[in-house]
């Protein structure tokens, strides 16, 4: 503490305002300021500050908070880790579910102890056998169409053996080849002529296509060294070629023989 | 059972007024004082003897650390003259030296430190030596020169003849 010989420090002065000072050093400097001028006026003035300070305190004008403005902050985070799962749809949705799944026990019911059953199974059962007897009658109506080969008019020539193919009029699409054998291993070629849907000679034989309600003819042609020709038939509809042979779907070897 | 809603009722209003005089800001103000209160909700002290020492102590850390950050933001607030919400109940004519007192304080607070501004709000709201050297983490035997100096500044300011004296 100061001694009294000399003017207090504003920290002492200060803590005599504020009761801060022990009850000694209180009464030393109260015994002092009640002698020195000077220092009651910086008391004055320290304490008219406080009373300054005090006076603009009280007169910040607050917003009116609620605690809510505080838990508002709080809360969202809570909030925010429901798990999704649990959240109930809304109204609407919950009753037009409820009102789907009674319609649907309902018809469940219905079709499992009325009549109603033996009435679907036989007419699913008419519908079964109303198709299949209609494609049987179809395949009546559209029987395998021939593709002949006349016979007749194959004819060797010296150069070679030359024959008539001719294609009667069917109903379905196929290819019929011929195939120019020579040996067993090489094959040799064939050439055509004729007027056919479609006649593609290539280096192993010829392909003739046939569209349904076609009907052509042409020359083949076969080298002499061709002792052999496989005719290879792509759809169901049975050949006859050379006399009474007759060819289904699939191939045939035919061996030629000058004469025959 | 912490009563947070009681006590925000208790201290939310001292401490707003306090903030806004420490920061001169009544946005970090009102910040920082809703601040105290939400970590006061979250994570309420172990002591709830001082509870008001607590949110004090929670506020003005919390508008130190703001006011370091946004810097640049205090220089706008200082260059707009300031943003006290003060009260705008009309004033009759006798009070108008009244108000110009108040608009001398709020220039003169400008001039302090921030911790000599702590020191004197805190003061000027109640606060022992004691408290406020707990709360702004300071000595206690430093209290009386720090505010002492304060004052001297602020008397300075509002009343400079008295000063020279």
């Amino acid at each position: 503490m100061t001694q009294t010989l000399f003017h207090p420090v504003d920290a002492d002065l200060l803590g005599f305002i504020d009761g801060e000072l022990s009850g000694e050093d209180a009464r030393v400097v109260e015994e002092h300021l009640s002698r020195c001028a000077d220092c009651q006026q910086t008391v004055e003035s320290l304490s008219a500050s406080t009373s300054d300070l005090e006076s603009f305190l009280r007169d910040v004008s607050i917003p009116r908070v609620t605690p809510p403005f505080v838990t508002r902050r709080v809360r969202p985070p809570q909030l925010a880790i429901i798990p999704k799962s649990s959240r109930v749809p809304p109204w609407y949705t919950r009753t037009s579910l409820r009102a789907a799944l009674i319609v649907c026990g309902i018809g469940v019911a219905t079709f499992a102890v009325t009549p109603v059953r033996g009435w679907v199974i036989d007419f699913i059962r008419n519908v079964i056998q109303s198709t299949d007897s209609q494609a049987d009658s179809q395949d009546a109506a559209d029987p395998p169409t021939s593709v002949q080969l006349n016979t007749s008019s194959v004819a060797f020539v010296p150069d070679g053996q030359r024959f008539e193919v001719f294609i009667a009029q069917h109903q379905r699409e196929g290819v019929l080849t011929i195939v120019a054998v020579e040996g067993t291993q090489a094959r040799g070629s064939i050439a055509g002529s004729g007027a056919a849907d479609a006649l593609m000679v290539t280096g192993g034989g010829l392909s003739i296509q046939n569209s349904p309600g076609s009907q052509s003819s042409y020359n083949v042609q076969i080298p002499p060294s061709v002792r052999q020709i496989v005719i290879r038939i792509s759809n169901d509809d049975s050949v006859q070629i050379f006399r009474d042979e007759v060819v289904r779907e699939g191939e045939m070897i035919v061996s030629l023989s000058p004469g025959a | 059972m912490l009563d947070v809603t009681a006590l925000f009722h208790m201290h939310h209003e001292e401490i707003t007024r306090y903030l806004v005089g420490l920061t001169g800001d009544a946005d970090l103000a009102a910040d920082a004082a809703q601040e105290a209160f939400v970590r006061l909700n979250e994570k309420p002290p172990a002591s709830q003897a001082q509870i008001r020492s607590w949110l004090y102590r929670v506020a003005t850390n919390f508008a130190f650390d703001t006011m370091r950050v946004a810097t640049r933001r205090a220089e706008i607030v200082a260059e707009r003259g300031g943003d006290f919400p003060m009260s705008q109940d009309p004033v009759p004519d006798a009070q108008l030296e009244q108000m110009e007192r108040r608009e001398a304080v709020r220039g003169a607070l400008k001039l302090l430190r921030p911790k000599e501004r702590a020191i004197l709000l805190m003061r000027a709201q109640g606060f022992s030596y004691k408290e406020i050297a707990a709360t702004l983490d300071v000595p206690m035997n430093s209290i009386g020169a720090v505010g002492a100096r304060g004052l001297r500044k602020l008397s300075a300011k509002l009343s400079p003849r008295e000063a020279q004296l």
